[in-house]
């Protein structure tokens, strides 16, 4: 008898339609696989009896042949999606009660595709982190293990960490994620996983809590580039809600892939890939030489302006969200510590009900905006960013995407310490351009270190050029096999 | 730039979080991290940059101009923290 939870999300939709498993059946091996890696902590709230409420309900369609786009397959919310009447926390003691009264439209959608909801998943408070580490709920653990120290916990990446942790370790069949800076490819990358953000807009951002609003984005991370594009068809499309959505039809990305680069002109930043360590750099011209194999053309590109990416999201993503965050007051909803007069209440609610990662980020946002520093900061930055989105646009013109590895490192120690947080945010130092030029980028697991983790591979294409992505993605799975290695 | 007490005293009121003294030295060096890693954006030159040209290629959406939502007390009481005669209550706001 084969181990239902091994199915990918495109095996198991096949297997619900050629009725060789039934919804509830499915439904109840991944509840016990949840139940099995809750050491993990990837989980913040398990809503199993809506879960198999929802599966029985599949049941009924798929014997109707009634069966929706992802009908009867168990997946998890990032716990930053709103669910109507389900607890959604986005990591924080602020919200760690907040009953949503409606549903974000992202998981909306995937309910109206039939998807069954396993829970919420665990994440840095208000996304803001690369380690997952920065929860009110606890940190994750990556189900990974290195072969060096086996012993060691490895953090699952962040800020989709819970999401990351719960798809590796086949908890759920893909997960929703959300990237501001990097928050679903990084994650992706740490835990052997296909992470994509998509262009700006294509996923609505309304009932999704909100971090930095011009560069958050939703996207989903699962096993394989095909499941990756399943969740993205269904969680896309326009929406009226949010102003910044893109009136575009979503093609079926699933049933377009060809895994193939043949033709394809890929860039080639080599000033920002010739610091890597040995070996990361190994495995990435690994990756070149199967490029050009393939039947790609490899440009060197230069662009220099990258390499001011991180201050300048620095500066607008704290900005974006100390203006954001203002909201949680402790009036109206969320937490709230006494005070005696309202300003006291503001203070203790804002000083006990945040931690530590988001007062610095609010403190650093309400500098940058501040009288005095607007200029010199949040202007300053907006004009690079402007600067650089134009020279990624140029460089769109002579190429088809722009290759570098997901991140400098393979998963970190969950307990690793650093006393400057710079040190931590440079880990988002290939993903935040495309947040700030609102580009799809897509991570795709690309080989092993020497101490057998996994490391990731970053496509970033011109805006919507998701199908690109994916198809060159593809082409790097059908080397590596990469999903052999959950099994 | 670097932080002062003075400044990290003023953004802390600004952001209306309470900032004791305790914490005051450790988060005043690890912003002064931030910041002087940020600076680096001084050596950019952008003269002639205008930030809009960020933002020419998205038409903005237009909408019926009518009432869609509003008016959801019961929805509203049900993640209030405290309420009383269908209002929130907080401490007494003048003296």
């Amino acid at each position: 008898m084969i181990d239902i939870t091994k199915l990918t999300l495109a095996q198991a939709k096949n297997a619900l339609l050629n009725k060789k498993v039934g919804a509830v059946e499915l439904t109840e091996a991944f509840i016990k696989q949840v139940e099995k890696k809750r050491s993990l902590n990837a989980f913040i709230t398990e809503t199993f009896d809506k879960a198999l409420e929802q599966a029985r309900e599949s049941e009924e369609r798929l014997n109707n042949k009634q069966g929706r786009f992802l009908e009867g397959l168990p997946i998890a919310l990032k716990d930053l999606f709103c669910s109507k009447g389900i607890r959604t926390t986005a990591g924080s003691k602020m919200l760690k009660d907040f009953i949503p009264p409606y549903e974000s439209t992202v998981s909306q959608n995937l309910l109206n595709a039939g998807a069954v909801i396993l829970g919420k998943l665990n994440m840095d408070e208000f996304a803001m982190g690369s380690t997952n580490s920065n929860s009110f709920f606890g940190p994750v653990i990556n189900p990974w293990r290195s072969k060096k120290d086996p012993s060691i916990d490895l953090t699952p990446g962040g800020s989709s960490g819970g999401s990351s942790a719960a798809v590796a370790a086949r908890a759920v069949l893909a997960a929703t994620g959300s990237d501001t800076g990097g928050s679903i490819r990084q994650p992706a990358a740490f835990t052997g996983l296909v992470g994509i953000k998509p262009t700006y807009g294509l996923c609505s951002r309304w009932g999704m809590i909100a971090f930095a609003s011009s560069l958050d984005q939703a996207g989903p991370l699962a096993r394989t580039v095909e499941d990756a594009a399943l969740m993205l068809e269904a969680m896309a499309g326009y929406d009226a809600k949010d102003s910044t959505s893109l009136n575009v039809s979503i093609p079926p990305y699933s049933k377009n892939i060809k895994p193939s680069v043949k033709g394809l002109k890929i860039g080639l930043p080599e000033e920002l890939v010739k610091e890597l360590s040995d070996d990361v750099k190994k495995v990435f011209y690994e990756n070149i030489n199967w490029l050009k194999e393939g039947g790609a053309e490899i440009i060197p590109i230069h662009l220099k302006m990258i390499h001011y990416a991180l201050p300048v999201y620095y500066i607008i993503a704290p900005a974006e969200a100390s203006s954001n965050l203002a909201r949680y007051d402790g009036v109206r909803y969320g937490f709230r510590a006494e005070g005696d007069s309202i300003n006291n209440l503001y203070e203790n609610t804002r000083r006990e009900g945040f931690g530590e990662e988001v007062r610095r980020r609010i403190f650093i946002g309400t500098y940058v905006l501040s009288a005095g520093y607007y200029d010199a900061y949040y202007l300053k930055a907006q004009k690079v960013r402007a600067m650089m989105t134009k020279k990624l646009n140029e460089s769109f013109q002579e190429v088809d995407l722009i290759v570098t590895p997901t991140t400098p490192t393979a998963a970190l120690h969950i307990d690793e310490k650093h006393s400057n947080p710079v040190t931590i945010y440079l880990n988002d130092i290939f993903t935040v351009t495309a947040n700030l030029a609102g580009l799809p980028a897509i991570s795709v697991p690309s080989g092993l270190n020497q101490d057998g983790l996994p490391l990731g591979l970053q496509f970033i294409g011109k805006k919507l050029s998701e199908q690109c992505l994916f198809d060159a993605s593809s082409f790097i799975e059908s080397i590596t096999q990469f999903p052999k290695f959950f099994v | 730039m670097s932080l002062t007490s003075a400044d990290i005293k003023k953004v802390a009121h600004l952001s209306r979080i309470h900032l004791s003294e305790e914490d005051e030295k450790e988060v005043l060096d690890r912003l002064n991290n931030i910041i002087s890693w940020i600076d680096q954006l001084e050596e950019v030159d952008v003269s002639g940059i205008n930030i809009m040209d960020l933002y020419t290629d998205e038409p903005t959406p237009e909408r019926e101009d009518l009432v869609l939502s509003g008016n959801k007390i019961d929805v509203l009481k049900e993640n209030a923290i405290d309420m009383n005669h269908d209002m929130f209550t907080v401490p007494k706001v003048i003296g």
